[in-house]
């Protein structure tokens, strides 16, 4: 187990960026330059200087001794497990790993690795949380008529029950009891793509608007390297995995807040703004949004409106 | 085990010797979730008991509905008839909606009861992420007001200790119990808050005071400034129509 620590980490007395660690890397290798090395401690072979034949150092390093067979069999699953514990450091706001995301080789690439990795857990979790929630539920045909002998014996209820719009209604439940684990199964599927297909979107928006924004700010990272980075800052939606389970599921409104504050150490890794610039980059575009939104909704609730009335008043004599 | 469970201890008894070991930690925030998880764990043992008690029936909340019905009777003022009529069309509904709670599901009643005690209990953590992580934001950014110089993981590392006492909701599923146990978790906790407040983000205790309660204000002046606003444009829209 681990032992508590007591590493004084290094905090500056910055204005712009108070009490943000600058810690140095625990060894004095230089940082890792694609998340492969990182994974499987390869580093690149040292290049013979041009027109020598390489050395008996570089042909050793070139061709590494055979490795044993368990290593050889770990390997392939190291940069999985990088970008899992990536993901995880990402969330627990390690200001390295969105460093080391900046600084990869290919910084959109080892995102969005990062981020279809966790959409893809979060969409078979809604596909599974699906079929649960069939299977935790009632039949609809036993409800329904638990609700009918029930409702049968409260005096006034009779007419109800023999109404042609009761029967309508009896019609519907009975459509309705027809699904089986199969129909719940492919809806799982269908919630799943969907889960997934929004995450992106939502990537994609919030991404290009946040990047938008802090370049107005005055910063000064390029779009590729953030939105890579701002891929990885969505590693906390991998909570949303708790859908599997209908019981254990919460609504993820609060995950938000969660977003937002990976969201402003994605950008403070990138522009390297201020830290009340950096906020100011992560709420704009979600205040936009919630704008647009409100406008829209209310512009068509408006409109809809106007049309019922426009009707009603048509209609009067 | 014995280190964490001597950490959970330092952090209940509010040691500063652990709040900093915690701070300076480079795995700090991983061993404060740590805590916090094994924490929630534990306590959802309590709900998860309450879980799987079987559903109500209507002979066990019978007395309880009588109460309502009396009650509403005295401040409705309806008369004696009427509130005898609408009593027993409650009570019938009531068992309406019980019985129909009370349907078996596709995979049975008891794997089912399992399902969700389990569900419930391993959601726990997530629940009390829930309720708090927006605020513990709103309060680092007036730490930071207030000069404070902690960074997201410290401030997270140390203000998730707030759940610490409340290991205690593991008995709640006791009857009248769980409010009083909320009531002291809550106290408890948020001594361990405010200090945490303080530690990470090296402010004294009066700062630190000042940015937890800093939100709950900001939030009710605005509020105030809306509801006023809003009245007064109601008004004025009311006396430039009259």
């Amino acid at each position: 187990m681990d032992e508590p620590t007591t590493n004084p980490q290094d905090t500056e007395q910055d204005d712009d960026l108070p009490g943000e660690s600058s810690e140095e890397p625990a060894s004095d290798q230089p940082a890792p330059e694609s998340a492969i090395e990182a994974a499987t401690g390869d580093q690149p072979a040292p290049e013979p200087a041009a027109g020598e034949p390489p050395g008996e150092l570089e042909t050793l390093v070139a061709a590494p001794p055979a490795a044993p067979e368990s290593a050889q069999a770990a390997s392939p699953l190291a940069p999985v497990l990088y970008f899992v514990k990536l993901a995880g450091r990402a969330m627990l706001f390690d200001e390295q790993a969105y460093a080391e995301v900046r600084d990869a080789e290919s910084p959109i690439l080892s995102g969005l690795l990062v981020l279809v990795g966790v959409l893809a857990v979060v969409g078979v979790a809604a596909a599974i949380g699906q079929v649960w929630a069939f299977l935790l539920t009632p039949s609809p045909a036993d409800m329904w008529q638990v609700f009918v002998d029930a409702m049968s014996a409260i005096p006034g209820f009779e007419d109800i029950l023999t109404s042609p719009e009761f029967a309508d209604m009896a019609r519907q439940m009975e459509m309705g009891s027809q699904q089986n684990i199969w129909g719940a199964m492919m809806g799982g599927l269908g919630s799943g793509v969907i889960t997934f297909v929004f995450g992106m979107i939502s990537w994609g928006v919030y991404g290009l608007l946040t990047q938008l924004t802090a370049r107005l700010l005055g910063g000064q990272g390029n779009w590729g390297t953030f939105m890579g980075v701002f891929a990885l800052s969505y590693a906390p939606n991998v909570l949303l995995v708790s859908a599997a389970l209908p019981s254990m599921y919460q609504q993820a409104n609060w995950l938000s807040w969660w977003l937002l504050a990976t969201g402003y150490l994605a950008v403070k890794s990138t522009h390297d703004l201020s830290w009340g610039r950096c906020l100011l980059a992560v709420i704009i575009p979600r205040i936009l949004i919630a704008l647009l939104v409100f406008v829209l909704v209310f512009g068509l609730w408006a409109v809809w409106m106007a049309l019922i009335m426009a009707f009603v008043g048509g209609m009067q004599p | 085990m014995t280190a964490i469970f001597q950490q959970y201890l330092d952090v209940l008894m509010l040691k500063t010797e652990a709040f900093e070991a915690l701070r300076d930690a480079r795995n700090g925030l991983v061993q404060a979730m740590r805590l916090f998880v094994l924490v929630g764990l534990f306590a959802g043992l309590g709900s998860c008991a309450s879980g799987l008690r079987p559903p109500p029936s209507m002979e066990s909340i019978g007395p309880q509905i009588d109460q309502f019905i009396d009650l509403w009777g005295q401040v409705s003022n309806l008369p004696p008839r009427e509130t005898q009529v609408m009593g027993e069309l409650f009570k019938r509904f009531a068992e309406v909606f019980l019985r129909i709670a009370s349907t078996p599901p596709v995979i049975g009643e008891l794997p089912a009861r399992l399902l969700a005690a389990f569900g419930s209990w391993l959601g726990t953590p997530f629940r009390w992420l829930a309720i708090g992580f927006n605020y513990t934001l709103a309060v680092l950014l007036a730490a930071k007001l207030l000069g404070g110089t902690g960074t997201l993981a410290q401030h997270f590392s140390l203000t998730v200790l707030f759940a610490t006492p409340f290991a205690l909701m593991v008995f709640s599923f006791v009857p009248y119990c769980s409010p009083v146990l909320a009531l002291v978790a809550f106290l408890w906790g948020l001594a361990i808050y405010i200090k945490g407040i303080a530690i990470a983000n090296q402010l004294d205790l009066g700062r630190a005071i000042v940015a937890w309660i800093a939100p709950t204000v900001t939030m009710i002046v605005l509020w105030a400034m809306l509801t006023g606003f809003a009245f007064g444009l109601s008004f004025l829209v009311g006396r430039l129509a009259s």
